[in-house]
């Protein structure tokens, strides 16, 4: 995301609300989400935190709660890996690690790893992706460290023989099999420390393992919204009061309530089946429906209103009930905006 | 065993190359049947327990390494995929950590290596061995399962037992019942039709009845529990105070008969029946003293004496009515009493046979839960 997602909001806070209440606001939405990484002992839990910080996740303390839990595994779900992933209370993300070692034949590792990942997504209802944590550890690394690298994987393409075993070891170490092959390949083909660590870093998976946490976590920061407007409602009777209740009356608390909204039941549509049941199930306005989109027609949006009244009315859970009836007024809002015209019932 | 040898059964959780581990022993060992799944009453001779490199066993998969050497005598654990996973040696011991028993051998292979040649000699060589030690003492010294097996077993049989008495409960119940209401009905039929004579020996049928009925009922209680006894349970006779002999259990016949309370002649009777002899000989003597003027003074001798005797024959019939009505009361009261009695002696000793299993299978669960540590080693 290029910007702070609720950059609107915060500059439509700022006109109405004093030094430390947008301080606290610009707090309360910026807090990053805590992630836990539990799972099978041995399965390369440390590698996967360490993965995990190198590409920017915000780790919880050990005995600090968390918000998203990574769950770490290897191979397949054992019956006690199942039985775990049945009795969690938290979102949670399954993580195949050592992906890269999956098998070395046919489409490679990685795409081996990630279609029973998704078999064992359909299984379990847990959003479950293929990480290899050693090359995203290793696509991390400093510019030092890359350079001696790409140095013994030139010797690697030109003449292994002539490899120091103590560079072998290492490259064994911090690559293993799989990324000493694909690194030793790119370097052949004059790859720079850069396009490396870009590499390393596509072939780990680890931008798809962020991208489902963000997506588990859309419930926790749709809830840290509603509790910080929650709290702002406090100023809303003082002095200074009318200009706050303006304020979370107005269209960029809606919008921006919609849009974290959209981002909870996009998220539950993509957990049940990432396929194609967002489009189908709850999305009657086209892929468009899963994000604030201003500059749809003004019939799209009171449809698109009308689908999610509904939808806030039929037998979902209290988190969704809510989510419909914000989205439901955050497309009421753009249809105003469009320039829709309230009617009296004739 | 010998119709068993050559059957070794591969076995392994989920992706951890099981298959390729069983595909290679076959090339490998023409002589053996490899499988990965027993037919019905099958018994390997050994078990190859395939475990994937990538990480330590998890406790599902120690609990199916568990339920693979409990079935056999001659287990190989392998850690495969090493080929791949360069860390197999420390998984391999955290592996042998983690197992039951530490006698277990443990070996990595590479049965269907992605990279580099294969690896199958340790496993072979460990199989051999284990095969060889197995015929040496072909008793299982990993793991107590013979001790298992019959725990097992007894297990089973004391599912049984719990149900068979169950079903023995249900039964007698209904038999006592059905002896008490068939001898009710026979007895009321008796004391229909008793003559005075008969009492005593009718009373002293009752009771012989009544000791016939208990007899048979614990002639049948001990056959039960002797039925239980070769199952290996030891189940105490309970005596039943007060219905070892039926007689005790039944009521007082005083209480009904009239005949035995010290009787009081019934004055009402008495004084009717009285009423009654007189106005027949009164009736009659007027009506012969009227046909016949001469004979008055004998006609009314006459019509007194049958007055008389008219009014005996109606107490004594009066009497004997009183005394039926009694038996039959005392019958029914009797047989009911009987009827409890043997329901009772029945649910006591069922209760008791079923209180001597249950402490049997704690004791047994219990020695079972000591044994297992011990024997362990070999």
């Amino acid at each position: 995301m290029p910007q702070h997602p609720h950059a609107a909001l915060l500059g439509a806070g700022a006109a109405v609300l004093d030094d430390s209440a947008l301080h606290r606001l610009t707090a309360d939405l910026g807090a990053p989400v805590r992630v836990a990484v539990t799972g099978r002992a041995g399965a390369g839990r440390g590698m996967v935190r360490r993965a995990l910080r190198g590409a920017g996740a915000l780790l919880a303390d050990p005995g600090e709660p968390s918000d998203v839990d990574v769950y770490v595994f290897v191979e397949t779900l054992t019956s006690d890996d199942v039985a775990l992933l049945a009795g969690v209370d938290r979102p949670t993300v399954a993580v195949l690690n050592k992906a890269d070692l999956t098998c070395f034949r046919g489409a490679g590792p990685v795409a081996v790893a990630a279609a029973r990942c998704q078999e064992l997504q359909r299984r379990t209802g847990v959003p479950t992706r293929p990480l290899a944590a050693l090359l995203a550890v290793a696509a991390s690394r400093d510019t030092a460290g890359q350079r001696s690298l790409i140095d013994a994987l030139r010797t690697v393409g030109a003449n292994p023989a002539r490899l120091a075993p103590g560079m072998r070891h290492r490259l064994l170490a911090e690559l293993d099999l799989f990324g000493t092959a694909i690194a030793a390949a790119a370097v052949g083909r004059g790859a720079d420390t850069p396009a490396l660590a870009a590499l390393l870093h596509q072939a780990s998976g680890i931008s798809a393992v962020l991208e489902e946490i963000d997506r588990a976590a859309a419930p926790i920061r749709y809830r840290r919204l509603i509790g910080a407007l929650a709290r702002l409602a406090d100023a809303a009777v003082g002095p200074r009061g009318a200009g706050v209740a303006e304020f979370l009356a107005g269209d960029a608390v809606a919008l921006a309530r919609m849009a974290a909204a959209l981002d909870v039941v996009g998220a539950a549509a993509t957990t049940v089946d990432p396929v194609g049941a967002a489009a189908t199930t709850v999305d009657p306005a086209g892929a468009a429906a899963t994000t604030v989109d201003p500059v749809g027609g003004c019939a799209t949006h009171l449809r698109r209103a009308v689908r999610w009244r509904h939808y806030a009315q039929g037998p979902v859970s209290a988190l969704h009930r809510r989510c419909g009836t914000d989205i439901s007024r955050g497309a009421l809002r753009l249809w105003l905006q469009a320039g829709g015209v309230v009617e009296a019932m004739p | 065993m010998s119709e068993h040898r050559g059957v070794i059964l591969v076995i392994g959780p989920a992706l951890s190359g099981a298959t390729s581990v069983a595909n290679a022993l076959r090339q490998r060992r023409g002589g053996c049947r490899v499988v990965e799944c027993l037919g019905p009453g099958e018994r390997p001779a050994a078990v190859v327990f395939v475990v994937s490199a990538a990480a330590p066993m998890t406790q599902s998969q120690i609990a199916l390494l568990d339920a693979a050497a409990a079935s056999t005598d001659a287990v190989v654990a392998a850690v495969a995929k090493i080929d791949v996973h360069r860390g197999w040696p420390q998984v391999l011991e955290e592996n042998r950590a983690l197992a039951a028993s530490p006698a277990l051998s443990w070996v990595g292979v590479a049965a269907d290596p992605h990279i580099g040649p294969s690896k199958l000699e340790p496993l072979i060589a460990a199989l051999d061995s284990a095969l060889a030690r197995d015929r040496r003492s072909p008793r299982n010294q990993l793991l107590p399962n013979k001790s298992h097996a019959q725990s097992r077993i007894r297990d089973r049989e004391r599912a049984v037992a719990f149900r068979e008495l169950r079903v023995a409960r249900v039964q007698l119940t209904g038999q006592a019942r059905a002896t008490c209401a068939s001898m009710r009905a026979d007895l009321r039929r008796d004391a229909a039709g008793l003559s005075r004579r008969g009492v005593d020996e009718f009373c002293s049928g009752v009771r012989r009845r009544s000791a016939r009925a208990v007899a048979e009922l614990d002639a049948t209680l001990s056959r039960l529990v002797d039925d239980l006894d070769i199952a290996g349970i030891d189940i105490p006779w309970i005596d039943t105070p007060g219905i070892d002999g039926a007689p005790e259990s039944c009521p007082a016949l005083e209480t009904y008969l009239p005949r035995f309370g010290r009787v009081r002649a019934d004055r009402v009777t008495a004084l009717l029946s009285a009423g009654f002899g007189l106005g027949v000989a009164l009736t009659f003597g007027r009506l012969l003293a009227d046909l016949a003027p001469d004979w008055t003074a004998a006609i009314t001798a006459a019509s007194l004496l049958a007055g008389i005797g008219l009014s005996g024959w109606v107490i004594r019939a009066r009497g004997l009515a009183a005394e039926r009505a009694a038996l039959d009361r005392w019958v029914t009261e009797v047989t009911a009493g009987l009827r409890t009695a043997m329901e009772e002696r029945v649910v006591m000793q069922v209760l008791a046979a079923e209180t001597a299993m249950a402490a049997e299978a704690t004791a047994g669960r219990n020695a079972s839960c000591r044994i297992r540590p011990g024997d362990d080693r070999p």
